[in-house]
């Protein structure tokens, strides 16, 4: 389907041209051809035993017209969200609805707006009205997986389901409410911000802003400019973090980080209530300052008037102008700090 | 004399061998002569038999669940219905033929009538007792309603269905102020901890935080209600974070988008 030419609106099951409508047949043997519907009574141990649901599965593909596929907008509310990025120009989407009735089935949407400027929106919905039997959110649900090429930025929204985001090159916007994220192998600017969904980010070579209000924060393998990552409630664990600016704070929570420091790099670690760890592996000089209830710095070092404890570790004849700043603070929580690997 | 319009009507009848040897036989007399009736009779023919060698096609489960769910919301609003209008449809089912609008009408202005015509005795019978002793009958309190029959549980699955203020549609239109409300609670929880850092802050930290905050909060003002919103509420969070635990009170937060 030429769907990014003909600036098409796409409503999957609804508003889809004849020529697009993908049927709706009973699940039987193989899975559905690319643009085909199925709809089927739930596979036994889907849910719970007694609850009868229908479920329904779709695949499209959008290929692009002209411009290429460069931005990927998703708001899934309903359900889980996976982009994976492979080598290909089209967006292929499976869908996947359930929904404890097939009324209910009918009320839950996914739109399609190709933009020519080489974005395509995702949108699930689901219809309201007097003449509806209430359904509860938690009884409802659509999953979308979507390949995309690996150059699309993607910016997604999604609710309670989780949202996957792996294989990309241009990095992406991400924000749930009380879904995990997870990020893989994406390289790019990354932001993601949750208000209480578990985020890990993982091989992620690119500046990272992460936020999230009451949930713990994984990182894993990250490279770039710089790292902002905030947490309120929850605890920040970093492993193989190399990055020129990195700021981690917590308001209560503990922060375990290893990382490696960058010449003339900054890393900021704070925590209001929580213990702060930091593992350096560093290539020059460092200079670290702490503060908190318990200071260790792990070498010699001299406690300052005003509360601070500092220690210089120096690199043979490197220039002081390459010396990477670490700045540890624990306003109520001790600090801990150890260099583990020196490359001078 | 048989014409097209006669026979037509029976040509069903006639495939499905239900007419009787004479009728048949006309039947198939008119269409020896009719070739228009004829080829109706064919295509009719050739429709059965298509259909007949169509496989069984088996009711999804899912069609007895929505059978039994409208059942058992039907019971629901049946039982939430008033006695008297339960009482009148067992009486318009027993009726003879059902009653139609006039017929009901009819029977409101007999009742009415019969109430003026009791009252009347009634008013009647107090003129007369006046003179009297009192007489006091005691009122029979009528006994309350029973409730709504609850739900048989094998019709509807109790995590499905929901009030109609907790429907799916009406709980994605909440979510945007559940999102910015858990975002409030938080700036509130971080505005406490800056009033307890604040003393220990310099004149020009708290001028620097107060416009700062100012600054912050109008832009929350200003901002479309959901995702611009929260944006700007992250960023206060991010500044406020930074003020309590960094002591980054001048400087404004970097993170903050």
């Amino acid at each position: 389907m030429t769907a990014v030419a003909r600036v098409l609106l796409v409503v999957l099951g609804t508003a889809v041209p004849a020529a697009a409508q993908p049927a709706r047949t009973p699940l039987r043997g193989a899975g559905p051809a690319i643009g085909g519907a199925d709809r089927a009574p739930a596979r036994a141990g889907d849910r719970a035993p007694g609850r009868a649901i229908v479920q329904e599965r779709s695949r499209l593909t959008i290929e692009p017209a002209g411009q290429a596929i460069t931005r990927l907008s998703i708001e899934n509310p309903l359900g889980d969200v996976r982009v994976e990025g492979y080598d290909g120009t089209a967006i292929q989407i499976e869908t996947h609805k359930v929904a404890p009735d097939e009324d209910a089935l009918d009320r839950l949407h996914i739109s399609l707006i190709p933009n020519p400027d080489g974005t395509v929106a995702i949108k699930t919905t689901a219809d309201g009205g007097r003449e509806h039997q209430p359904v509860a959110r938690a009884a409802v649900r659509i999953d979308l997986v979507i390949r995309a090429p690996r150059d699309a930025r993607v910016e997604a929204l999604v609710g309670s389901g989780t949202l996957e985001v792996a294989n990309m090159d241009a990095g992406g916007d991400l924000d749930t409410g009380s879904g995990p994220i997870s990020v893989r192998n994406v390289q790019g600017e990354v932001l993601t911000h949750s208000v209480s969904g578990l985020t890990r980010l993982v091989q992620v070579f690119g500046s990272v802003d992460a936020q999230t209000l009451s949930s713990d924060l994984d990182l894993d393998t990250i490279g770039g400019d710089r790292l902002i990552a905030s947490v309120h409630h929850g605890r920040i664990d970093g492993r193989r973090v190399r990055a020129r600016d990195v700021e981690l704070t917590t308001t209560d929570g503990r922060i375990m980080l290893e990382a490696e420091a960058a010449l003339r790099g900054h890393l900021v670690v704070s925590s209001f209530r929580g213990d702060v760890d930091v593992q350096l592996r560093r290539h020059g000089a460092v200079t670290v300052r702490a503060r908190g209830t318990k200071v260790d710095l792990g070498t010699q070092s001299r406690a300052q008037s005003n509360g601070w404890v500092e220690a210089a570790i120096s690199a043979g004849d490197r220039a002081l102008i390459e010396t990477a700043l670490v700045e540890l603070r624990a306003m109520r929580g001790n600090v801990r700090f150890a260099i583990i690997e020196s490359r001078p | 004399m048989t014409t097209c319009e006669t026979i037509q009507p029976r040509l069903t009848a006639y495939l499905d061998g239900d007419l009787d040897d004479e009728r048949g036989s006309v039947v198939r007399g008119h269409l020896r002569e009719c070739a228009a009736c004829r080829q109706l009779a064919r295509e009719e023919a050739a429709l059965r038999d298509g259909l007949r060698v169509l496989p069984p096609v088996d009711p999804p489960p899912s069609l007895w669940a929505g059978v039994a769910a409208r059942l058992a919301a039907a019971e629901v609003a049946d039982a939430r219905k008033p006695r008297w209008r339960r009482t009148v449809a067992r009486l318009a089912r027993w009726a003879p033929w059902p009653p139609t609008m006039p017929q009901y009408a009819a029977g409101a202005v007999l009742a009415a009538a019969a109430v003026v015509m009791l009252y009347w005795r009634t008013q009647r019978a107090d003129e007369q007792l006046a003179a009297g002793p009192a007489v006091v009958v005691p009122v029979k309190r009528m006994p309350e309603p029973p409730p709504p029959r609850p739900l048989p549980s094998e019709a509807i699955d109790p995590a499905a269905v929901a009030p109609a203020g907790d429907d799916v549609t009406a709980d994605l239109r909440a979510e945007p102020a559940r999102t910015t409300a858990s975002y409030d609670q938080v700036i509130e929880e971080l505005m406490k901890l800056a009033s307890e850092a604040r003393p220990a802050w310099g004149d020009d930290q708290k001028a620097a935080f107060d416009t700062k905050l100012v600054a912050l909060r109008s832009g929350i003002a200003r901002a479309a209600p959901g995702r611009t919103q929260q944006r700007a509420q992250r960023a206060l969070i991010r500044y406020l974070q930074n003020a309590v635990v960094r002591d980054d009170v001048v400087l404004a937060s970097r993170g903050a988008r």
